[in-house]
């Protein structure tokens, strides 16, 4: 620790306003306007984290989101973030941070013997050594090697912060406030469009801000601001980062509130991920430094050239007191000036010949040691760095002592968002650097990020598009005139790409992921030569980072090994995030009980104060079984079954998809999508369904009534109604337009309720004692709708239990007085509710296939339905049903089983096999459904097996490998009650 | 004898927002009839004539814009759809005898629907949070009106008043949708009432 | 984040919507008795990249089903129409 680099006076900091903060258990000040990294830097804290592989001491390199090493752990417990850059985090009271990858400390590392072993770890290290021919190596080292390379841990507790959501538009979107998006939100504006402009920083200004204050700079910055702020429709979101540009110029932004300690018990979140729809997407996002690549650069004080300034001038932090600058352009003359203007000792090495006009004059006015033709070689010290060598291009080298050193090897476009839009980078070589290619039609970019490096052409570019995109969103109005610098800051290109000078140590490309020189070096020798092949060989760019400082210079040395030029090199894909999003934030509130929309029947509260144990079922709230029945499901669903086989119960069936077809043409339309035949269905009759697709598998079943001559009431399964309603749209809309025919869910309108058991007659007539339920009046399959004191009710008489049985449908809002009415008259009868459980069981037991059974694959005969097919019309799914491989004999057909071991199981998904093949392989079926049975006394299923019904009788391997199970059973009739059907017709 | 319930009996009580503000009001307007009007092809001219000649008013043109009138809001939901919002039930029953059997079909579905209120100051933004609609006032005006997805539930989102929308939700999604809303409005503060 | 223009309700999130593919062929007639048109219809796609017409349902919005022009090598979005009302002259 170094005595606090904090200068006296200066910076966008508020000295009135002291924070407290921890790193690693030590209570430490800054102050508000800091981010954590520059709090760190002022107390002279350098060393801020271990590297990935090596463990080498590591300090910051850059003072905003390319940030490679400054990666710390923020907060604790449920709200443990690891791998968070220094450089982006504001400074707030009590903020909690660790330094990562250090053991037993980042100061004092063991781990850092791993250096020892740097021969062995180099690149293609872990493929080749543990998923060689040896395997299980890897699982013998994994826990090892993880424990050595790595960044920060993550935790298992569940985060209590709350995240949120939001659904923006705008016509312009700026991404970025420095000068040139400051510029475009002004012009944009003052055209009167709706401007959106996002800036991930907490202050607006870009590289304005690192300007000193009360600079020319400075005031423009001012004013550019307060000019957006007048504007009335501007929204500004500070702290906000574009993630990535979507399809239909939908950009991702994630808003961070964590420097305002939102409390989720107030509901603040701590993150809001908007989802912006842009009409005109300006993007200004400006460029990243680039390092330089020389022996030992990652020592602690190596920094780049504009994070040098930016903490000298923003954060009033001095970073050494003796400095050396190495460039390759001209931007890192400003930090050179800005330096010595405050006391610092300054040695600028510039690789050109010559820099900007007058640079040269003004730095040495200032007292700086001004070096031409020289290159840095390797950086000295190890904690932090305390001097540096250089030389001239075959020179002798030279030694200069100091405590920090800023790089600058060019500027790179941030072209991240721009490539996510499918535009692909060209390189500019007058630039050194990759520029966006050519934009699609609505975006447009202005400043840094076109490779502009002048201050006033930024402005004017970013004018001139904002103008453009008022334009393109047809504003009609006039964005005035482009604002203008007073001073000219220099500016200058590189005059030539930085190559490695000779030197000792390790030359590092991406500080992050430990890649050097050497490394490039080993995968061109093994072949891995494109740039995407070199990026997964040595795993360069693939840290949190993604490569923002190092990509290009690691392009560069590929392309000087392979002997072409950069454009020929290109670049590695750029995909979202920008940079890193946490997974709570793209979940927002969709989570626990807010995942998704559940939908609860008119019973549904009656349910829940009468002793149900409700279950999910699709989008449903279902009770599955209700506890005057039993405390288990095991045990309850057949006591429930009991009842309806020899009593009478009731249940909810209020999910079934339920649709009105209506119009002189219903019933032909039911005609052409049912196979069976629906024209000539009697009024106040229903009947049983069957869809199939248009390759003639099974859609769907359910039972249709028809109430008058006009109007029919579908009813589908509960799996399939959202499915059905959609193709019978379908139908209606692309190929039979001109049938006169409406269909409307009523879902939502009726809620429904199922009487069954050789009682349920007697139940329901003390119900509705007004009403005929005769089997005369109302016989098997008839259908019956009345009022009741002005409410209609529909009674349907059929029957998914195989016992006597009716559906009663009121309009939902009527639903539970019409239950509770019902259940209270048929009392002296033992009528109770039965669950999910048991109607699933009863309609096993008497061989009803559902969903379970429908799988999308079988046809009618699979099914044993083929005699419902209609002979005489049309329908849809006929012809295809006549296909070869649907008529082959080997298809899987229904059956049922019964189990012939009585202390061992049937369980869904058990592999059938006949008893004489090889238990492997995927047999010839598989058990789709499994009840008890209180019929049999004995577990049953409903199974799909191989020319199903041929083998009735025979007896048959059901395989279950999860649990190394093989039973016995016989496959017998799926009908295992009443298979006459004398019940439902009493 | 049977007794109507709405589908929003399991009370959420209000709850304040940061600084104890409850600058949202969130409640469900009963008390109200909806029917569902069908075109079928060619049949346009037909259902128009008999809707103005027994009720006395004109189908809307605008699929995003409501024809508010006295005795109903009339919503032109698809391009041969129509929905009727009336308290008066009488209407309902005189459109169903009017509509001709070869032109339309009219089909109640009052109680298919709950109707939630989400009025003040910050009601828009609480909505941008669950809906994907571009809420913005000169573009969501007064009167118009949009379908959509809230929490990715289909529904009717109406503008009735500058702060006050109205959510036409399926009655078997109310429960949800009102926690979600609900969950939505706590950083602001909501009143809610039954 | 593809946004559809639905002919009815306007421009939304393709989240509001239903796929279901290829909307350059003609079903054949109902009681078609030719195994092979229904074949032709039911398997048989051209999967092109480039421009495309596909059927989309607004099943969140107004449950239209409309034809939409999309580029499927660009996801470029074109024209959009009620499937029911037919192709704008």
């Amino acid at each position: 620790m170094t005595a606090s680099a904090r200068l006296p006076a200066g910076g966008r900091i508020d000295r009135e306003q002291p924070l407290s903060f921890v790193l690693d258990h030590r209570l430490l000040t800054g102050y508000a306007g800091d981010t954590l990294a520059s709090a760190l830097l002022a107390q002279g804290i350098r060393l801020v984290g271990r590297s990935f592989k090596y463990h080498r001491p590591r300090g910051l390199l850059a003072a905003g989101v390319e940030e490679p090493n400054g990666l710390l752990t923020l907060g604790e417990g449920g709200r443990r973030t690891p791998n968070v850059p220094a450089t982006v985090v504001e400074l707030h009271e009590g903020l909690f941070c660790q330094r990562q990858n250090g053991w037993p400390s980042v100061d004092f590392d063991l781990m850092a013997a791993t250096s020892w072993l740097a021969p062995l770890l180099g690149a293609g290290f872990y493929y080749k050594t543990f998923m060689g021919p040896r395997r299980g190596s890897w699982m013998f080292y994994e826990p090892f090697i993880r424990r050595a390379a790595g960044l920060g841990r993550a935790d298992h507790l569940p985060d209590p912060d709350r995240y949120e959501t939001r659904h923006a538009f705008t016509d312009v979107l700026v991404i970025g406030a420095g000068p040139a998006g400051l510029a475009a939100a002004r012009a944009a504006s003052r055209a009167g469009c709706r401007v959106t402009l996002v800036e991930q920083d907490f202050l607006l200004g870009g590289s304005l801000l690192s300007a000193a204050i009360g600079s020319a700079d400075d005031i423009l910055r001012a004013t550019l601001e307060a000019d957006v702020a007048a504007m009335p429709n501007v929204e500004v979101l500070r702290r906000t980062t574009a993630l990535g540009v979507y399809d239909g110029d939908t950009v991702a932004l994630v808003e961070r509130h964590d420097h305002a300690r939102p409390d989720p018990s107030k509901g603040e979140a701590r993150e809001v991920v908007i989802t912006l729809r842009a009409r005109a997407i300006v993007h200004a996002t400006g460029a990243i430094e680039r390092s330089l690549v020389f022996g030992d650069n990652d020592r602690p004080g190596v920094m780049l050239a504009g994070a040098v300034r930016t903490y000298l001038n923003r954060y009033a932090v001095a970073v050494g007191r003796q400095a050396v600058i190495a460039t390759n352009n001209d931007s890192a003359w400003s930090t050179a000036l800005d330096l010595a203007g405050a006391g610092v000792g300054v040695t600028l090495l510039d690789e050109r010949i010559e820099a900007g006009n007058g640079l040269a004059d003004a730095a040495r006015r200032a007292g700086v040691d001004v070096r031409h033709e020289v290159r840095l070689c390797r950086a000295l010290g190890r904690r932090a760095v305390q001097g540096v060598e250089f030389a001239r291009r075959g020179g002798a080298i030279e030694r200069r002592a100091c405590d920090v050193v800023g790089i600058s090897g060019g500027w790179s476009p941030t072209l991240h968002l721009t490539s996510h839009t499918g535009s692909k980078p060209t390189f500019d070589v007058g630039l050194d650097g990759f520029v966006p290619g050519p934009f699609a039609p609505g975006h447009y970019g202005a400043g840094a990020i076109m490779g502009t490096r002048s201050l006033a052409r930024s402005l004017a570019e970013g004018h001139a598009v904002g103008d453009a995109a008022a334009r393109h969103v047809g504003a009609a109005a006039s964005a005035g005139s482009a604002p203008a610098p007073t001073e000219e800051a220099p500016t200058g290109h590189a005059a030539s790409p930085p190559d490695r000078a000779p030197g000792r140590g390790k030359a590092f490309v991406d500080f992050q992921n430990d890649v050097t020189t050497r490394d490039i070096e080993l995968a061109h020798e093994e072949g891995y030569h494109s740039v995407e092949h070199l990026k997964r060989f040595t795993t360069l760019g693939m840290g949190t980072d993604q490569g923002k400082t190092s990509n290009v210079d690691a392009a560069r040395h590929m392309a000087a090994l392979r002997g072409i030029d950069m454009a020929a090199a290109g670049t590695t894909t750029y995909r979202p995030p920008y940079t890193p999003v946490s997974v709570g934030a793209l979940a927002g509130r969709s989570k626990g009980t807010h995942f998704r929309a559940t939908r609860r029947t008119p019973m549904h509260d009656w349910h829940l104060m009468n002793g149900a144990v409700m279950i999910e079922a699709g989008p449903w709230l279902r009770p599955w079984y209700y506890r005057w029945a039993g405390r288990a499901v095991g045990s309850a669903y057949v006591e429930e079954m009991r009842l309806v086989r020899t009593g009478v119960g009731i249940s909810d069936v209020s999910s079934l998809g339920k649709i009105d077809v209506r119009g002189p043409d219903a019933a032909l339309f039911l005609d052409r999508v049912y196979v069976n035949a629906f024209a000539k269905l009697p009024v106040g009759k229903a009947r049983y369904g069957v869809m199939l697709n248009d390759d003639a598998t099974v859609l769907d079943d359910g039972t249709t009534a028809r109430f008058d001559d006009n109007t029919f009431f579908m009813t589908t399964t509960t799996a399939q109604a959202a499915e059905v309603m959609s193709w019978l749209e379908f139908l209606l809309q692309t190929a039979w337009p001109e049938l006169r025919v409406q269909v409307v869910s009523v879902t939502d309108r009726w809620a429904g309720m199922s009487v069954a058991g050789p009682k349920a007659r007697e139940a329901i007539a003390l119900a509705l004692p007004g009403v005929d339920l005769s089997s005369e009046a109302l016989p098997y399959m008839g259908v019956r709708e009345f009022d009741l004191d002005g409410t209609p009710v529909r009674i349907l008489r059929l029957s998914f239990s195989g016992e006597l049985a009716y559906e009663i449908y009121v309009p939902a809002d009527k639903g539970t007085s019409m239950w509770t009415h019902l259940l209270e008259q048929a009392a002296p009868l033992g009528m109770r509710p039965y669950g999910l459980e048991a109607l699933a069981s009863l309609r096993i037991e008497k061989g009803h296939v559902a969903g379970l059974e429908l799988d999308h694959r079988n046809t009618l005969d699979d099914l044993g339905l083929g005699a419902m097919a209609s002979k005489s019309k049309a329908f849809i799914g006929r012809e295809l049903a006549g296909r070869e491989a649907l008529k082959k004999p080997g298809r899987w057909s229904l059956v049922g089983l019964e189990l012939l071991e009585p202390t061992a199981k049937l369980r869904g998904g058990a592999i059938l096999f006949s008893r004489h093949d090889a238990l492997e392989g995927h047999g010839r079926g598989y058990i789709t459904s499994v009840t008890w049975s209180t019929e049999h006394h004995k577990l049953i299923a409903l199974a799909l097996y191989e020319d199903g019904r041929m083998h009735e009788g025979e007896e048959i391997l059901c395989a279950y490998p999860l649990k190394n199970e093989i039973v016995r059973a016989r496959i017998v009739s799926p009908m295992f009650v009443d298979p006459s059907g004398e019940r439902v017709r009493a | 004898m049977l007794k109507a319930l709405s589908a929003l009996t399991t009370p959420l009580n209000g709850r304040d927002g940061a600084d104890g503000r409850r600058r949202l009001r969130l409640s469900e307007l009963r008390g109200w009839h909806v029917v569902q009007l069908g075109v079928f092809t060619g049949g346009h001219a037909a259902l128009a004539t008999a809707v103005r000649t027994a009720v006395g008013f004109e189908l809307p043109v605008s699929p995003t814009e409501a024809t508010v009138l006295d005795a109903a809001i009339v919503f032109r939901i698809a391009a041969d759809q129509y929905w009727v919002v009336t308290p008066d039930p009488s209407l309902v029953t005189t459109l169903a005898l009017a509509v001709p059997a070869d032109a339309g079909t009219v089909t109640p579905l009052s109680e298919s629907r709950t109707r939630l209120v989400i009025e003040g100051p910050d009601s828009r933004t609480v909505l941008s949070r669950l809906v994907a609609l571009d809420l913005h006032p000169g573009v969501f005006s007064i009167g118009h009106f949009a379908q959509a997805g809230v929490h990715h539930v289909g529904g009717l989102l109406y503008r009735a008043a500058a702060d006050r929308y109205e959510f036409f939700a399926l009655r078997t999604y109310a429960v949800s949708i009102w926690e979600v809303l609900a969950d939505a409005a706590l950083p602001i503060g909501y009143d809610a009432s039954f | 984040m593809l946004r559809i223009p639905c002919p009815h309700c306007g421009e939304r999130d393709y989240t509001e919507f239903r796929y279901a593919g290829d909307a350059t062929k003609t079903r054949p007639a109902h009681g078609t008795t030719d195994a092979r048109a229904w074949h032709d219809h039911v398997f048989l796609f051209v999967n092109p990249k480039g421009p495309h017409r596909e059927h989309w349902q607004h099943v969140q919005g107004c449950r239209q089903w409309l034809v939409l022009e999309r580029d499927t090598g660009t996801n470029a979005v074109g024209r959009s129409w009620l499937a029911r009302a037919g192709e704008p002259s």
